[in-house]
């Protein structure tokens, strides 16, 4: 079973047994699905981002690059940087950035890194699900957003506030921010008119402020009752919960389903997942007029339904739109791929970029990256430019390097290539 | 005997030592290399590692043992545990000469001679000792009278302290007698202004000035490889943000020796200081408003129901500690306690710690208050840079214990030497009232006593009293390593595993804010000697005595119990097990975010990597947690007026005596033998103070001036005498300690403890008279007066020996 699926599985399962006494069952039940469950392709491919987590110190790469403030300084922090929502914006980031690396490391005299076996798709899920969680939230800014949103109108938060809604600072301190937007969701049935009624606009949210509105939030609740839940979401549930709760008849993801509303793969709708709840909660107005329109109820969500559905949502977009083989070529033969590894990537003065077996994208990254400081000296001395992709070459080039293709390798000697 | 290449490189390295160390180290050396089971020979064989957790003192380093062959030969700091994060200090590093010291006790022993003296205990077996100390609890029981047990308990956080706790309760005694000192008088404050039971935790790392009213931060605090990492990262860790330490004492010791300012006060008058520093906060209106009126009780007067006026701190300030009194009583120039108050103001994290002054020395509970009053009005409580609380560690509740009427009716009897009172609500009971409670002969007596990782007969503030107590007691079974003072006095010992021979669940030291459980494993495949834990003979014991007692305890021994208590923190769904800097500032980012990635998927996954980590933590501190950490009917931090208006008086009266013929005494704690532990071992005799070249002896120290005033020379014998007893000191004049003050090392002068401790040096704990902290009601080691003159005889005999 792949990693990062039994990642967020995990999430759920320890959340989920929590003092149930048949925990064991429950766990044995669940590893025998795990393994008789066949994988998505979307997320067959998908590393184990713990291991990615370790390996993210073990490889060296906490030496020059920080997440989120945590790490070295020389490199960007990679929870920082531009974010990255789908494998071929990280592997291309990563592959554009290797010249820059390598010219560092000599500097400081270190050595890199070489990935064997699972270890880069590890890595590439450790760095994809950074964007899955969010940084904490400022809760001095949330308290400001409460009074600007016009929270404090209705709901009160210590001995400020409204009563016209419920309490708030009954809100446990761990509370994860995804159980608090579910709430916001279902809350907005009644929420809404109440707010249309005060002469208020629905608030709505931008960049972080939801983040760090839920930030204070939790910080005026208590701590005792903050362990319980912190579940991070089921992706198999998820999808499920797409069909069922009908998000299916309206969104589209890549292209994929109906267009009535915004396709969920848009960039646009990229970010954690809090703020993607916060998208969908400045969506709730036009959503619910538009449900009405279609004679549908605006769905609700339960336990940790809400925290399912956005995992799906976060694993559907790991693979992007994908690639297309034929660009792929195009890109193979105008980044000069082809002057080193032959027109169809089967050997010439580099070696060959085709595996004999079928093989993961993220395989064919990994001997990308370990095959760089070779090319290095290669095209120095050839006076070849380092190749840099866009996200959308790198996801063309790797269909073009994992498709299968009936042209037959010459042999170099016949091609009249030197011998390597 | 024959000498081999790798003996004689043995030697070269002795011999070189020697050299070194001077002659004593030489003469150790060859008492060492003589030992049947050496270390200092290189073994041979595999080698491997374990992750244990040190026991030399509270403080809960991560150790990593290197093993080669059968034997331990290094120990390190483990650099995954958040402890230490791979440092160790020198007592870690000496813990090696403990479990190869050569006076270990071999197997357990009963007393057929008089007290006193080793020679006197005669070898037997286990099943003779737990059979015979089987029965004499089987009579307690029968007899109807189980509160004649008693446990007096010290030592560390390991799972020891919690089977003891709980044998007593199922057994049916209430008479469980703490030993602790560390924090003692500082958890009182924190109990008197925040309503929490807790040694604070000072975040040094992120706060930019700190206040010292007496404390010996660098030297024996609870925690030392933690604080000197806070210490380190408080004064180089951050770029272009030193912070500034400010140290008020009557003793130049190491910390002050390091401040960046020693402000010298006459004895017991630090807190003096640091009010009149708050009074100069509250009269410039240099404190935190907003904190204050949020956080905070009784700073402004109050008026009751019925319109009486309550004076708050402020008025207390103002009407007591006006400059010109606090430079009067202090010694200190109104100019510098103005400039500290601005300093400390101005500062963006400021920091008073109070007088928490060694494992034995609680230091005034008047200092610590007024610390807390200075944290209050910096609105630095709970803050980051300020005291903090410790987070709760969710080890699994053991069950419930059964239903036994013999268990309930002793519980519901009056502790032995039960000593809180309506102005000490706080204490129970300490060794000293218990002592007392004993040799005067108590509502009721004490047939057995248990005596686990203390040793009472040295390192009270009364040994002499327990020593006596002892004698009364028909059972005294003690549990120790090293035929330690107590020991010697007792009936029974049964032998106790070194830490690198056990396994061991600890909790988080006193004064590290994370929640954290660090797992101790055996360096060894067997121990030395034929040792057992006390927690695998209580259970034992326990066992034995049938239901409902034995209910307590499962089948599974001592491993079953740490599992157990392990599958408390699975279920905590929270934090991680240890691991890198990385690690935990992701697991801190992500719970501060309120997500958790668990890193483990079952509790045996947790097991089996806190085996491989050395344990689990919780890096994630929730500040401004208030429901957490203020209790107080207010639910605010009170200012403790009425408590400083009636510590003040007994302050101000030490301050006079001081000034007239006595010299008042100042015991403090140096590191190697802080605790009244690590005498022990020569490594740590021969750095008793690297200052002033001290070792291997008791010294004392003396103002150039006062020592001229007595007639007394730098370098020679003095008598030192209270009213109880008197001493020897080896004289040392030094401008380290103010005008009338004689400051001396605790920690020397035990009667047992093997070789290289038993007659060595003297303690000054002798000397105390038995007077106790007006306001804590705990044992006071300060302020005692003594008369020094020259002496007419040398120190002990093996002192002298060593030292020359």
């Amino acid at each position: 079973m792949n990693g990062a699926f039994g990642f967020l599985l995990r999430f759920a399962c320890v959340e989920r047994e929590r003092s149930d006494s048949h925990f064991k069952i429950t766990l044995g039940l669940l590893a025998v699905s795990l393994t008789l469950m066949r994988p998505s392709p979307l997320l067959a491919e998908l590393g184990d981002p713990m291991k990615g987590q370790s390996l993210f110190v073990s490889k060296g790469c906490v030496e020059c690059h920080a997440v989120r403030g945590a790490g070295g300084r020389v490199g960007p922090d990679l929870g920082r940087a531009a974010v990255k929502s789908s494998f071929y914006e990280i592997a291309s980031a990563m592959w554009n950035h290797s010249l820059g690396m390598e010219e560092k490391m000599r500097e400081f005299r270190v050595v890199r890194p070489r990935f064997e076996g699972d270890e880069l798709a590890d890595l590439l899920a450790f760095l994809y699900f950074l964007n899955y969680f969010d940084e904490p939230g400022d809760p001095q800014v949330g308290k400001v957003l409460f009074a600007e949103k016009h929270c404090i109108q209705c709901h009160s938060l210590g001995k400020q506030g409204g009563s016209t809604g419920p309490r708030l600072d009954t809100i446990p301190r761990g509370t994860p921010p995804l159980r608090i937007a579910q709430d916001l969701w279902n809350h907005g049935p009644v929420m809404v008119p109440a707010i249309r009624q005060y002469g208020f606009d629905v608030p709505q949210f931008k960049g972080s402020e939801i983040v760090d509105l839920f930030a204070y939030l939790r910080s005026q609740g208590q701590r005792q009752a903050a362990k319980d839940f912190r579940s991070a979401g089921d992706p198999q549930s998820g999808k499920r919960l797409f069909e069922s709760k009908g998000c299916a008849r309206c969104h589209a993801i890549f292209d994929k389903g109906v267009d009535i509303g915004p396709d969920l793969g848009k960039s646009d709708l990229r970010g954690s997942v809090t703020q993607l709840a916060g998208r969908m909660w400045n969506h709730w107005p036009a959503m619910s007029q538009a449900m009405t329109t279609l004679g549908m109820s605006v769905p609700t969500f339960k336990n940790e339904e809400l925290a399912d559905v956005f995992a799906y949502l976060f694993i559907a977009r790991y693979d992007g739109r994908g690639g297309n083989p034929e660009r792929g070529k195009e890109v193979y033969a105008r980044k000069a791929c082809s002057s080193c590894h032959g027109p169809m990537g089967y050997g010439g003065v580099g070696p060959s970029i085709r595996s004999d077996q079928p093989e993961p994208k993220e395989r064919v990254v990994q001997r990308m990256w370990n095959h760089a400081p070779k090319m290095y000296k290669t095209m120095g001395l050839k006076g070849i430019d380092w190749p840099r992709f866009e996200p959308q070459d790198m996801a063309d080039l790797l269909a073009f390097i994992t498709a299968e293709t009936t042209v037959k390798p010459a042999h170099p000697a016949q091609q009249g290539a030197p011998s390597r | 005997m024959k000498i081999e290449r790798r003996h004689f490189i043995g030697m070269a390295v002795g011999a070189t030592a020697g050299v070194a160390f001077g002659t004593p180290a030489a003469r150790i050396v060859t008492d060492v290399l003589s030992s049947a089971d050496s270390p200092y020979f290189p073994p041979k064989g595999r080698e491997g590692f374990a992750l244990s957790v040190c026991a030399m003192c509270p403080g809960g380093c991560g150790v990593r043992a290197r093993r080669i062959g059968g034997r331990v030969v290094k120990l390190e700091g483990n650099p995954l545990h958040p402890v230490n994060a791979g440092r160790l200090c020198l007592k870690g590093q000496a813990a090696l000469q403990a479990l190869y010291h050569p006076d270990r006790i071999p197997g357990p022993m009963r007393r057929v001679g008089e007290r006193g003296k080793i020679e006197s205990f005669k070898r037997v077996t286990w099943d003779e000792a737990l059979g015979a100390v089987g029965a004499q609890l089987k009579g307690l029981r029968e007899k109807g009278h189980p509160e004649s047990l008693a446990i007096l308990a010290g030592g560390t956080t390991g799972v020891d302290r919690r089977t003891a706790r709980r044998f007593l309760r199922a057994f049916g005694s209430p008479n469980e007698i703490p030993i602790d000192r560390w924090g003692a008088a500082a958890t009182l404050a924190m109990q008197m202004g925040q309503g929490v039971q807790a040694v604070p935790a000072y975040d040094l790392q992120s706060c930019d000035y700190v206040l010292s009213l007496g404390s010996a931060l660098l030297e024996a605090t609870s925690s030392p490889v933690h604080t000197m990492r806070g210490w380190g990262a408080f004064r180089q860790g951050r770029t272009g943000r030193r912070g500034k330490f400010v140290h008020v004492g009557p003793h130049l010791s190491i910390t002050g020796a390091s401040a960046d300012e020693w402000i010298s006060v006459r004895p017991g008058t630090e807190g003096i200081f640091g009010l009149g520093v708050a009074a100069v906060l509250a009269a410039e209106g240099l404190y935190h408003r907003d904190f204050l009126s949020e956080h905070t009780a009784g700073f402004e007067d109050t008026l009751d129901e019925a319109g009486r006026r309550g004076p708050g701190m402020r008025d207390l300030l103002e009407s007591r500690y006006g400059l010109e009194s606090v430079s009067g009583a202090t010694g200190v120039s109104v100019h510098v306690i103005l400039r500290i108050a601005r300093e400390f103001s101005a500062a963006p994290r400021s920091l008073a710690i109070g007088p928490l002054r060694g494992f034995l020395i609680p230091g005034s509970l008047h200092d610590h208050l007024a610390a807390q009053v200075l944290n209050a009005l910096s609105g630095n409580l709970d803050q980051p840079g300020g005291v903090l609380v410790s987070e709760d560690v969710p080890l699994k509740p053991w069950p419930d214990l059964p239903s036994d009427p013999i268990a309930e009716s002793g519980l519901k009897t009056p502790r032995v030497g039960e000593t809180g009172s309506a102005d000490t609500p706080f204490i129970a009971s300490d060794p000293e009232s218990f002592a007392d409670a004993v040799v005067a002969g108590g509502s009721y007596p004490i047939e057995t006593l248990f005596v686990i990782g203390a040793d009472p007969a040295f390192a009270t503030a009364a040994p002499e009293k327990f020593a006596a107590a002892i004698q009364k007691i028909p059972m005294v079974v003690s549990f120790a390593q090293l035929p330690d003072d107590t020991s010697l006095l007792a009936d029974w010992i049964l032998p106790q595993p070194h830490f690198l021979e056990r396994w061991d669940l600890h909790t988080t030291p006193p004064g590290v804010p994370y929640a954290l459980v660090s797992l101790a494993q055996p360096a060894l495949a067997q121990p030395l000697h034929d040792v057992r834990t006390v927690s695998d003979v209580l259970i034992g014991l326990a066992h034995g005595l049938g239901a409902p007692v034995s209910d307590a305890f499962s089948p599974d021994g001592l491993q079953g119990l740490l599992r157990l208590e392990m599958d408390g923190i699975y279920q905590a769904h929270r934090g991680a097990v240890m691991g890198t800097q990385f690690d935990e500032a992701w697991v801190r980012m992500m719970e501060n975010a309120g997500w958790w990635v668990p890193g483990y998927s079952s509790a045996d996954e947790l097991w089996t990597k806190a085996k491989e980590s050395g344990g689990w933590w919780d890096p994630f501190y929730d500040h401004g947690d208030w429901n957490r950490v203020v209790r107080t009917r207010s639910g605010q931090y009170e200012f403790p007026v009425r408590a400083l208006a009636a510590g003040a008086a007994s302050r101000q009266a030490r301050k006079s005596s001081a000034e007239t013929g006595p010299l008042t005494l100042h015991l403090f704690e140096p590191l190697p033998i802080a605790g009244g532990s690590g005498a022990e071992l020569p490594f740590l005799q021969t750095m008793l103070d690297p200052g002033l070249e001290e070792r291997w002896g008791t010294w004392a120290e003396i103002h150039p001036e006062t020592a001229a005033a007595i007639g007394v020379g730098d370098r020679q014998w003095v008598k030192v005498a209270s009213s109880t007893t008197s001493i020897i000191a080896y004289a040392r004049v030094t401008p380290r300690v103010v005008q009338g003050v004689i400051a001396i090392p605790l920690g020397l002068g035990k009667r047992g403890g093997g070789r290289w401790a038993a007659g060595v040096g003297e303690n000054p704990l002798r000397l105390l008279a038995g007077a106790r902290d007006p306001l804590a009601g705990i044992p006071d080691f300060d302020g005692t007066e003594v008369t020094v003159m020259p002496a007419g005889t040398r120190g002990t005999a093996a002192g002298e020996e060593r030292r020359a």
